[in-house]
Order: structure tokens, then C-alpha cells, then sequence
């Protein structure tokens, strides 16, 4: 392949340069396409059931007695306990808090209403599979991407709890997707812990819409900051009344 | 199955509607693992009226735009992709240092990869096509298909285009030999994020270089990342901010991309 001129590859098939098979056919780049494509149908087709869901992000390495970890569980108890699944990235954390949620409502469950489903849409990292044992439901992804889009695909709210990048990318993402109407601008966005978030939206405030405008100031609306499982409860169960479940993927 | 009902008309239905509904007949009654059959007893599936928005098409669409993306990357080796506002005065001096930063890239042969649109993407392309050396890098774009418009600059010598953000960023983030991150939006941090994210599992190479240009836009993100990600809420590693660079010139820039080795990703 290597001395074939660049463009040359229009030609008819039976004209096309011999092509050694790799060692291992599973590093070559028609399997990895096909693999991205088995991770497409794969996360839609275990998506297609969900209703209603909500999405939590945050850290993976907060520890069990963390003020945000007894939150993020808080709220997934109070979601769940209205019939909202609780998708999260599966891992331990923040994640592994909102899975708990859904599992600690299970538990007090009296009569027979519908609970909310715990699911991880988890990451195949090289050096660790890290899945929490409060998953009910869980989906492997190689590719980070196909689990992005599955994540911002799936749900009719997001919560970020402070964490890394991993949660800050997302964060921008969605709100990205909103801004450039690729997904439904009604989507709710919650931002929780005043002290991790404030600065970054001072920054967003004074560099992006007031000194430079690189973003229209209307963002700023599509996200909100509280402070507690409490008050993002209340925003959601407000907003998420009038919201049409998510069919049309 | 109830599905097909007998008052279920095409004429009178939306197409939202009707969609809802070829979408939701699993849900109706019959569990969730209802789909789990052999072929002769799933229900009945009608097709929507516009088979661009079946969920089918819509794979196909992925599956076709992965595809030109690596066939038209694969021209593009030795490239380095450069982010920024595309909403910003061209005068700016960051547009100038942007402009300056193409051009000393395709001097040295670089491809210059961009986003395509107008602001800092299009003074880096332009800068991209102003190098006077014979043979030089190429001025690339990978543009983004908004609503019924391609927004793309006019300094474009290559250039494909995007309807799913998610393909056009994969793109962005699979060839690049370093990453150039002009002041910019939301589309610029959410690559910053999602590139350090990568880096940070290792899901590609370390060894790629992540340039943040001006210290007046950047260190106060910088500082925060420090300040409460790291020290007071101990969400990243000691070692993961050392992953991006802040610097003030194209010069500076140049410095690291040099060291940067090439990517054999492909």
C-alpha cells in the first residue's frame, strides 16, 4: 500500500492493489468501522426501552461518606422513586452513588409503584473495567465517542456533579449540541455545587458573553446551578411534568 | 402489535406523531424484552413517511460519514488541527497570531486542519495558503452542516462536511499530531475536554501535544482546574494537568509541535 500514489484508489475493484490481511483482522480499519457500527446498534437497540430517564455525571473517585457522593445518591433515590431510569457512565464515584440511589428505593419499595431502572452505559478502559455493583443494566463501549452519543442521546435531563474532565467535556457537549440545535433545546441541564461550579460560570459570564461574545447570551438559560439533591429535585420534577417522554430518538 | 391499529391514519397523523408511534410499539403492554423474538413474531414495523428519519437510515448516515471522514483523513498524515472562535473580529490579534501560526505549519510541511468556518478556523486557513514555499502543507476543513447551510471559508483547500457534530470531532481528534486551541466557545472546549479526556485514558497517545494559545483567556480556567478539581475535590491526577500547555505566540507553539512524533493511528 505504502507506494501507491495518493488518489489512485478510484479504480475498479479488479484493478485495486493487493492488499496483505494484518496479522490480527481485528486491527484493521474495515473491522474497527464495523465495530463502531456493532456499538451503535448495540447501544440503541438496549436504549430503545427508555422512557424517562436522567443522566449523572461527575467524579469517579469520590469516596463513599463524600458531601457529593450522599447527594448524588439522595437524588437517585428521589428520581427513581417517580419512575425516572437513572442512566449513569457506571463506574464507581458519582456514578456508582446514582446507581445506589435507585437501589436504596428498591429496598424501601412498600407498595407495588414503578422504580425507576438503574443502568451504566460504561467505558472499556485499558487498565480497568470498572463497573459499580449497583448497575442493574449495563452496556460495555470501547469507542468513548459511541458512549457519548449514547449519553447525550438517551435522556430528557442532565445533572453534573463536580468531577474531572470526563464530566466537563460532557457538560460542554450537550450544552454545545443545544446551542447548534442538534438536540432538543428543552432538555434540562443542572449544574450542582455552587463552590466546584461558580468559578468556571464567572469565567463563562466575564469571557464568553461579556468581553468577547463567543457564545449568544441566551446559554446562559439552558443551564442551571443549585446546590443540593434537594433543589435540583424540585427543578426537575417543575420542568420534567410538561416533558413528553423521549420516543423519537 | 396493537400497533397497526385500524385508527391509526397516515393522512391525518404528524409525522412526529407517526413516528412516535412506529417507535413506541414495543412499549405498548408487551414488556421490554418484547423484541427479543425470532423474526416471524416481531410485530409488524411501518415505515415512517420519510425514510431519512428511521432509525435505520440514521445508522447508515453514521456509517457513511465515518467512511469519507477516514478516506479523506487518510490524505492528511502529518497534520495538526487548530480550534478557536468562529465568532470573533478578524482584526483581533488573536486571528493574527492564528493566521501567522498556519502559515509557519505548512512552511514546515504540516497539513493545517480546521473546523472550516469563519473566525480564528478561517485565519489559520488563510495563513494555511499564504506559505511561499513550493511545496508546502495543506489547507484542510472539516466543516459542520448547520440547519440547511455549510458554513465554510472561503481559504479551504480540502474540505468535507459533517451533519453529526460527534463524526466531525472523532475526526478531528483521530489524525491530529497536536492540538492548537485558540480562544473559542463552546465547540472549542468541548474538544479541549473530550481530547484531554482521551489522553487522560489512554485512549490515545500521551505523547501529543495539547497548545492552549493566551495566557489572558486561558489561566483562569487553568487555575480553577488546579484550584478545585485537583487540590479541593481531588477529581484528577496530580499528572493530568500537566497534559495541556499555555502559551502566547505562534512561535512557542511551533517549539512543541515540532517535538510532537507522528501519529500512526490510522
Amino acid at each position: 500500500m505504502a507506494n501507491i500514489k495518493k488518489n489512485k484508489l478510484n479504480i475498479p475493484a479488479s484493478a485495486l492493489p493487493f492488499v496483505n490481511e494484518l496479522d490480527d483482522f481485528r486491527s484493521s480499519m474495515p473491522w474497527r468501522m464495523l465495530r463502531v457500527l456493532g456499538e451503535f446498534v448495540d447501544g440503541w437497540q438496549f436504549l430503545g426501552d427508555i422512557e424517562k430517564s436522567v443522566t449523572f455525571f461527575g467524579s469517579a473517585r469520590f469516596p463513599e461518606n463524600d458531601r457529593w457522593y450522599i447527594e448524588s445518591r439522595r437524588l437517585g433515590k428521589l428520581l427513581s422513586e417517580d419512575g425516572y431510569d437513572i442512566i449513569t457512565g457506571g463506574g464507581p464515584g458519582i456514578m456508582e452513588a446514582g446507581n445506589r440511589g435507585v437501589d436504596d428505593a428498591r429496598k424501601e419499595q412498600t407498595h407495588n409503584e414503578r422504580i425507576g431502572r438503574s443502568i451504566g452505559l460504561n467505558i472499556q478502559l485499558p487498565y480497568e473495567q470498572r463497573i459499580n455493583p449497583y448497575v442493574e443494566e449495563a452496556m460495555g463501549f470501547h469507542y468513548f465517542f459511541t458512549r457519548k452519543v449514547m449519553m447525550a442521546y438517551s435522556s430528557i435531563a442532565y445533572v453534573y456533579f463536580p468531577g474531572g474532565f470526563g464530566t466537563l467535556d460532557e457538560f460542554f457537549e450537550v450544552i454545545n449540541l443545544i446551542e447548534n440545535h442538534k438536540i432538543n433545546p428543552d432538555t434540562t441541564i443542572i449544574l450542582i455545587g455552587k463552590d466546584f461550579w461558580e468559578l468556571l460560570l464567572e469565567w463563562f459570564e466575564k469571557y464568553l458573553y461579556e468581553h468577547h461574545k463567543f457564545i449568544p447570551e441566551t446559554t446562559r438559560y439552558n443551564y442551571q446551578l443549585v446546590d443540593t439533591a434537594d433543589e435540583a429535585y424540585a427543578i426537575l420534577k417543575e420542568r420534567l411534568k410538561n416533558t413528553k417522554p423521549k420516543r423519537i430518538m | 402489535m396493537t400497533f397497526a391499529s385500524k385508527n391509526h391514519k397516515q393522512s391525518t397523523v404528524s409525522r412526529e406523531r407517526d413516528f412516535y408511534l412506529c417507535y413506541s410499539y414495543n412499549m405498548q403492554g408487551n414488556g421490554r424484552q418484547s423484541m427479543n423474538k425470532p423474526s416471524y413474531d416481531l410485530p409488524v414495523f411501518e415505515e415512517p413517511q420519510d425514510f431519512r428519519s428511521s432509525m435505520h437510515w440514521r445508522i447508515f448516515r453514521i456509517m457513511a460519514e465515518l467512511m469519507d471522514g477516514w478516506q479523506f483523513l487518510a490524505d492528511f498524515r502529518n497534520n495538526v488541527a487548530i480550534f478557536g472562535s468562529g465568532n470573533i473580529d478578524p482584526n483581533h490579534a488573536w486571528c493574527k497570531e492564528a493566521e501567522k501560526l498556519g502559515r509557519l505549519l505548512t512552511e514546515e510541511g504540516f497539513d493545517v486542519v480546521t473546523g472550516g468556518g469563519p473566525g480564528i478556523m478561517e485565519a489559520a486557513n488563510r495563513g494555511a495558503t499564504t506559505a511561499e514555499n513550493e511545496v508546502r502543507g495543506k489547507s484542510v476543513g472539516l466543516n459542520i452542516k448547520l440547519g440547511r447551510k455549510v458554513r465554510a471559508n472561503p481559504y479551504i483547500e480540502k474540505s468535507t462536511a459533517f451533519h453529526y457534530f460527534f463524526v466531525r470531532n472523532l475526526m478531528m481528534n483521530y489524525t491530529g499530531r497536536a492540538y492548537v486551541y485558540f480562544p473559542g466557545g463552546l465547540g472549542t472546549l468541548d474538544n479541549l475536554t473530550a481530547i484531554i479526556t482521551l489522553i487522560q485514558t489512554k485512549k490515545i497517545s500521551i505523547k501529543v501535544p495539547i497548545i492552549l494559545i493566551s495566557h489572558e483567556f486561558w489561566d483562569p480556567v487553568a487555575r480553577w482546574i488546579v484550584e478545585k478539581m485537583l487540590n479541593k475535590y481531588n477529581a484528577i491526577s496530580k499528572e493530568d494537568v500537566d497534559l495541556y500547555v499555555i502559551v502566547d505566540t505562534a512561535e512557542e507553539a511551533m517549539e512543541y509541535i515540532r517535538k510532537s512524533p507522528i501519529r500512526n493511528e490510522f
